[in-house]
């Protein structure tokens, strides 16, 4: 074989043959999740007493407050989400579209955010009460992401059959509805549980002494107690615990239906249009203030959180460095998307989605990004492999966390696209990299902003991983927001909702303007 | 069971779908409805089945008004354009349902199901997922279904669009006999002259209401 034959196999042959496309992420996925997975393991196999962090004080509390509480939140985000799914997916009403996007909004957003705004919100509501109602915040948009397309596929006509046979409400709702999206409904829940109960940033923010979950636990003995085989101990045991709970709620057999929904046609109840407006200005009500937090002080209004955290008040705020902070977000989430994007394309495949897709796509669920950061402290601790004060160690942490969420904006498409188009462009003398560059590229548009905007979302936000692998000259917003937010007195709390309002502003400046902008 | 509309008057924002409509159905005959598409046939059938409130007007069976009756107390079987079968339940849960909502005891239900599916020729089909059945089987489910907890009124949409012609004649007939044997009152929807030959008694013709606005 030629040189030119070697390259064309490697790299652009669509059967699978490609096999250099799916070198980078694989390199990416093993070096930044799986490696510090095993070293994780490898840690607590080598510790001589597995069980002994469990009999310390406070640790099994916290995992029984873990258990407990994401129970508690998976039950108040059905109970309110649920029936907004069902609404927003099956009637049409003035305003649908706008009440979609509000309720699905909070998925995208900081959970340090979400932390500080339930902060402003409930004063002095650090709790049991504040945790779980920002949970039930972020999560009714996984709810109504995870249920909408099967409640949306329900034909009028069906449900209306129970009930010209006799079926009251009660009864279609139990012997109709409920088997045909138990199965979305099991998973949205499995989903919601984990999400809650190995919630870390909402937690660090809104917790106390006695309500703590896991993730904060792992924190608090890695960094604090100098504790790294207890700590993976606690790593180990949260993540098979949470697989279990992935696997079996996602296993949950559905009866596959396909029906097309006709929508329009029912009167719209008004108590139902009425229900999902006021949630959606629930939804908004915590980020009013938080933004309103931002300005108020012990006496009234005041610019003087903004002032402290732009640096104009050094004597009361210590080591706050909000443009350092801005500036290290800012380059990690543009390192992030510059890495996840291009790997998230090369890996996507034209027609189907193979097996490294659906298993990259699928780890973040799997895995909670503290362990992922326990990990890479513990593993990569040996020379010449001690990268952990290597300050691209944290971009590289966020592109491998992005890029899930990368891959599953663009795979769709390219698996969708059609193959003739490429070869049309052969016959017409394109090379396979001219004909990639000027005829696939330009229609993989619309996804590749979303992947982009997603990905530097997801960098910005991200907190578990970072806040195990940060040093001083290496911190983020989120971070800032935490420690301020922790500090004692009024201008930290001001200060800190100034910061997290900045983050805020980022965050939905980079999903509203460059998602919408770079797709046309 | 006789079936009597009295004035019938359905309005969607604004839009008058169906205009002073009346009609009478005689105990056991069956009345095709006939009219342009867009005219509010299922519209009507969907107030007889109490699937819709009319805005006004009244909905009598055997001379009780049952316009505020709501749709699962009111003994209206419905036979849907697409058969809408339970995707989660077999054929003969599906043929099941109506009786299991009267609570019926369990033997005269399997009793009922094993009749029924041998009448319109499905008794070895019992325990078939309906996701599997083609397009006449399925109708046939559909029929059963909707017979089985003995209606006081059987409506009928469009029951046999989307079947090749052999297939239509041998389920209009299968219809005709059921409806016949059981002394059952239908309203049938159709675009079909010839279905309504095979299976109407009379047929009532739907104009388009008067005004298109109110």
């Amino acid at each position: 074989m030629d040189a030119h034959r070697v390259v064309n196999v490697l790299v652009h042959r669509r059967d699978g043959a490609g096999l250099l496309r799916g070198v980078p992420a694989i390199v990416l996925v093993v070096t930044a999740t799986v490696i510090p997975f095993v070293g994780l393991v490898a840690k607590v196999l080598g510790a001589g007493d597995v069980f002994a962090v469990w009999s310390r004080p406070g640790v099994s509390g916290t995992a029984w407050f873990s258990v407990w509480m994401g129970a508690v939140s998976t039950v108040a985000t059905l109970a309110i989400g649920l029936p907004a799914a069902w609404i927003v997916a099956r009637h049409r009403f003035r305003g649908r579209d706008l009440i979609r996007v509000v309720l699905g909004a909070p998925f995208v957003l900081p959970t340090v955010v979400v932390g500080a705004a339930f902060l402003a919100l409930v004063p002095g509501g650090r709790g049991l009460v504040a945790i779980v109602a920002a949970h039930t915040f972020f999560n009714i948009s996984v709810v109504l992401r995870t249920t909408t397309p099967v409640f949306s596929a329900i034909h009028d006509d069906l449900v209306d059959a129970a009930r010209t046979l006799g079926a009251g409400r009660i009864r279609t709702l139990r012997e109709i509805v409920w088997p045909l999206t138990r199965s979305a409904v099991t998973a949205a829940a499995g989903l919601v549980f984990v999400l809650s109960a190995t919630s870390y940033g909402i937690v660090r923010i809104l917790g106390n002494a006695t309500r703590s979950t896991i993730d904060v636990e792992i924190y608090r003995r890695a960094i604090e107690f100098g504790d790294p085989s207890g700590a993976a101990a606690l790593a180990l045991t949260q993540a098979v615990a949470m697989l279990v709970v992935v696997t079996w709620s996602a296993s949950r057999r559905g009866v596959p239906f396909t029906t097309l929904a006709s929508g329009s046609r029912r009167r719209v109840p008004r108590a139902g249009v009425l229900y999902v407006w006021i949630l959606a200005v629930a939804v908004v009500l915590p980020i009013g203030a938080l933004v309103t937090r931002s300005f108020r002080g012990a006496d009234g209004w005041t610019v003087s959180g903004w002032r402290a955290v732009f640096g104009g008040d050094h004597s009361r705020l210590e080591g706050v460095d909000l443009l350092g902070a801005l500036g290290n977000s800012i380059r990690f989430a543009a390192i992030a998307a510059i890495v996840a994007v291009p790997v998230a394309i090369l890996v996507a495949r034209p027609r189907r989605n193979s097996r490294l897709v659906t298993f990259i796509a699928s780890t973040p669920v799997a895995v909670s990004s503290v362990i992922v950061g326990l990990g890479i402290l513990i593993t990569y601790d040996v020379e010449p492999f001690d990268i952990r004060s290597a300050w691209w160690l944290i971009p590289a942490v966020h592109a491998s966390v992005a890029l899930p969420y990368a891959l599953r904006s663009i795979a769709p498409l390219v698996a969708s696209l059609p193959t003739g188009l490429g070869e049309a462009a052969a016959t017409l003398g394109a090379s396979p990299w001219r004909a990639w560059w000027s005829v696939e590229l330009p229609l993989l548009r619309p996804a590749l902003a979303t992947a982009t905007a997603t990905s530097l979302a997801v960098s910005l936000g991200e907190f578990g991983a970072t806040s195990l692998l940060t040093r001083r000259d290496t911190r983020t917003l989120p971070l800032l927001v935490e420690s301020l937010l922790g500090r004692s007195g009024g201008v930290g709390s001001t200060a800190g909702s100034a910061a997290a309002t900045m983050l805020l502003v980022l965050t939905g400046f980079v999903i509203v303007v460059l998602d919408r902008g770079l797709r046309t | 069971m006789s079936l009597e509309l009295v004035a019938i008057g359905v309005s969607f924002a604004g839009h008058r779908v169906l205009d002073d409509v009346s009609l009478t159905v005689p105990t056991g005959h069956t009345l095709a409805v006939r009219g342009p598409s867009g005219v509010g046939k299922s519209t009507l059938l969907r107030v007889v089945s109490g699937l819709l409130v009319p805005d006004h007007g009244r909905v009598l069976i055997d001379d009780h008004d049952v316009t505020s009756v709501p749709t699962h107390r009111r003994s209206v079987g419905f036979v849907f354009q697409d058969s809408q079968l339970f995707p989660h339940l077999d054929v003969a849960g599906n043929v099941a349902f109506g009786l299991r909502m009267q609570k019926l005891e369990r033997s005269l239900i399997d009793a009922s199901v094993t009749e029924w599916l041998t009448r319109v020729g499905l008794a070895d089909r019992a325990h078939q997922d309906v996701r599997t059945l083609s397009g006449g089987e399925t109708r046939r489910v559909a029929l059963a279904r909707a017979l089985a907890p003995r209606p006081r009124i059987l409506l009928l949409d469009e029951p046999f669009s989307g079947l090749d012609n052999e297939m239509r004649i041998r389920l209009a007939e299968l219809v005709h006999d059921l409806l016949h044997d059981t002394d059952t009152t239908a309203l049938l929807v159709t675009h079909d002259d010839d279905d309504v030959r095979r299976v109407a008694d009379s047929v009532h013709r739907l104009a388009a209401a008067a005004d298109g606005s109110t």
